[in-house]
């Protein structure tokens, strides 16, 4: 069920090829097949910028089906941020439209001789010049892509200036700010001379049992709108949580030095930005919660500035980790990363990185030709972007990732950047919640919350609640270790299947209880299939995803010693309810020998062959 | 008709207190510290920022051993 399309951008050949159905059930879609596909095709020699990286391109097995946010599409490649796995996926209507048009994934390799596109539409790939939309940002790109065509419904995901410019964590964007964001898709993209992907398809989607599908759609509607999650996110979207890590002190603050900031609440607030500077709700293909904003900036030098955003990283990432409580700064700051294709979370990390270096005199105006980095100052936040773009200065170094450019700085700056396996860790503080710390230490892009944050650990869930939820009772306590293996491990599946399935994880129990869990997934895809799975047969699934990225890691040289929280984590946090609390390493220690014996994996986290058996997953390609 | 209570958990001490539906501000019996509340409808409140964001930041500093 479904194609996949394997390209040859150095030829400008394509060979399709049918996805079995043994495929579709060990890996579902979207990024369980694409994670199948990038392991078999890429290996540790590798070089994620030069034309043997492959970009696998991989709508989820709902996308654009009727049903609750069937929206997403991901994106994985080698990481040219962090040289690991790469894999970011965004929301909106790409995702969907790809699938119209007649495919479910895109295998993208070589290198185009000269700028293209690909225009995809009624089950053919076209190779479109794309040399003049060399000079256009994101938005640009795509209005003149639907120009060229002669048809405003087409939709785009591109690279902007940043990809273009070999920027190590640049993003594919599509529409205003929907963004494939994390480990620099965008600059593998750019290395392929690859500028966009345009889709427009008119196919129906094969579906079983159309009735059925009804039924459940409205069904699912009907329980998720009345959650209290839903309810909050078509409110604030993600943005609730710069007030309730802020409130709680587990906002990182000044690049991770405190938990809490002193000051900026009354102006860094959700309800200042709605208040001020919302015009409009807008969504993904399929969500009725609506959870994107659209702004406009009514007065001051940014006057007149429109978006949609900002997601609570970019509040957060330019709010307290950078000392920065000047909504127009963000939302400035904001607007630039989309239109240039930077990816938010690390533009944020770099900055706050390279303040620090700056407050400790590490570097100077003489390494950032002549910027200010103090902390807060909006012509640093905004400068650094320009800095970034026009490879000058220290952004000439922080494109190279931040991985480079703290070889090339010296003086233990890489002691200041917090990160996981190279990818930096974002805004909040989750040292704190010991399921979350765990699942950021282990998460298989690098660090990263919608991998393995165990989110419910916020909301205090009583034991019987979760043993209902998750099969197993969960300590109610965030500071308790034990039993916080499951919980990390639930996560992995749930968010596992969520993305091979194409649904956003914010419509599902990963984010509230009350939302799309393993028992929706299950009546979705036997309707759309006709196959009804078990709730075991989905962990398994879930398992076998995470394990084929865990062995891609495994072949990188990835092991114990990789699966570790940040230096700073290890100190008692400063400020607000739960000052003192830290993590402690022999208790770590044994929740990561517990979480390892979960999975099957040897006490340096190898996957055990008796593991691989079990998963189907002897015959993936050795060590 | 009397209007049923409803529960909601002080971000600061994490203790549970009642609040009536649609108060807009809500005090914690246990630890005092004064709330804005948002009500999503009349069964869902949930505290959305303290009353006084500098009042509350500046009191969140504690004396933290090696901290």
């Amino acid at each position: 069920m479904g194609r996949i399309a394997y390209v040859d951008l150095a030829s400008e050949t394509v060979r399709i090829e049918e996805i079995s159905n043994e495929l579709r059930r060990l890996f579902l879609g979207g990024r369980g097949i694409n994670t199948h596909l990038l392991y078999q095709m890429v290996g540790e020699e590798t070089d994620p910028l030069g034309p043997e990286n492959v970009l696998v391109v991989g709508a989820g097995l709902l996308t654009g089906v009727a049903g609750i946010a069937n929206s997403r599409i991901s994106f994985s490649a080698k990481s040219p941020e962090t040289g690991l796995l790469g894999d970011s996926a965004m929301g909106g209507f790409f995702g969907g439209q790809l699938r119209y048009a007649g495919f479910d994934h895109l295998v993208i390799q070589g290198r185009a001789k000269k700028p293209i596109y690909l225009w995809i539409h009624d089950g053919r790939i076209e190779f479109k010049d794309a040399t003049h939309l060399s000079q256009l940002d994101t938005l640009q790109i795509q209005e003149r892509i639907r120009e060229d065509l002669k048809d405003p419904k087409i939709q785009v995901a591109c690279i902007g200036p940043a990809g273009r410019n070999g920027v190590r964590f640049a993003c594919i964007i599509h529409g205003l700010s929907h963004a494939a964001g994390r480990t620099g898709m965008g600059g593998v993209m750019g290395s392929k001379n690859l500028w966009a992907i345009a889709a427009r398809g008119k196919t129906a989607l094969p579906i079983h049992d159309p009735e059925k599908l009804l039924h459940v759609f409205q069904r699912h509607y009907q329980q998720v709108t009345r959650t209290k999650g839903f309810l909050a996110s078509s409110i604030y979207g993600t943005m609730i949580r710069l007030n309730n890590t802020r409130t709680q002190g587990y906002e990182g603050g000044l690049n991770h030095q405190f938990n809490m900031m002193e000051y900026g609440g009354e102006e860094l607030d959700a309800e200042v930005f709605i208040d001020k500077f919302e015009t409009k709700k807008a969504t993904c293909f399929g969500c009725p919660t609506a959870c994107k904003h659209m702004f406009r900036v009514p007065r001051g030098i940014y006057q007149g500035m429109e978006c949609e955003g900002p997601e609570y990283y970019g509040c957060g990432g330019w709010g307290s980790q950078c000392g920065c409580s000047s909504w127009e700064t963000i939302l400035e700051a904001w607007n630039l990363c989309a239109k240039y294709g930077l990816d938010v979370g690390s533009m944020t990390a770099y900055t706050a990185w390279v303040m620090e270096l700056y407050e400790k005199g590490i570097i100077t105006e003489k390494d950032t030709d002549g910027l200010s980095l103090e902390w807060g100052s909006a012509e640093a936040i905004i400068g650094l972007i320009q800095q970034v773009i026009e490879k000058r200065g220290i952004g000439k170094l922080l494109a190279q990732g931040w991985i480079e450019a703290a070889k090339a700085i010296g003086r233990n700056s890489e002691r200041y950047m917090d990160h996981v396996k190279g990818l930096s860790i974002e805004c909040d503080d989750v040292r704190g919640h010991r399921a979350q710390a765990l699942g950021l230490a282990t998460a298989t892009r690098g660090a990263c919350h919608l991998r393995s944050r165990y989110t419910l650990e916020e909301f205090f869930l009583p034991e019987e609640a979760t043993k209902k939820l998750t099969g197993k009772p969960i300590p109610q306590d965030a500071a308790v270790y034990d039993g916080k293996e499951w919980a990390c491990y639930w996560t992995e599946c749930i968010c596992s299947i969520a993305d091979a399935l194409g649904v956003c994880k914010f419509m599902t129990k990963w984010l509230s209880v009350g939302l799309l869990g393993f028992e929706e997934f299950i009546e979705s895809i036997e309707a759309v299939t006709g196959v009804k799975l078990s709730l075991e047969e989905m962990i398994e699934i879930g398992e076998r995803i995470y394990t084929t990225e865990r062995l891609f890691l495994t072949r990188e040289g990835i092991t114990r010693k990789d699966d570790i929280v940040p230096e700073k984590f290890y100190k008692p946090w400063t400020h607000g309810p739960k000052a003192g609390t830290r993590i402690e390493a022999e208790s770590f220690e044994k929740l990561l020998d517990r979480y390892y014996e979960l999975h099957g994996w040897d006490r340096n986290g190898i996957p055990k062959p008796e593991s691989l058996k079990k998963l189907g997953l002897e015959k993936e390609p050795r060590l | 008709m009397e209007k049923k209570e409803i529960q909601i958990r002080c971000k600061a001490c994490s203790s549970r207190f009642s609040v009536l539906p649609f108060d807009r501000f809500a005090q914690c019996p246990q630890c005092y510290q004064e709330w804005k509340i948002k009500w999503l409808d009349s069964e869902s409140g949930m505290i959305i920022a303290p009353v006084s964001w500098k009042e509350y930041q500046l009191k969140s500093r504690r004396i933290v051993p090696n901290g």
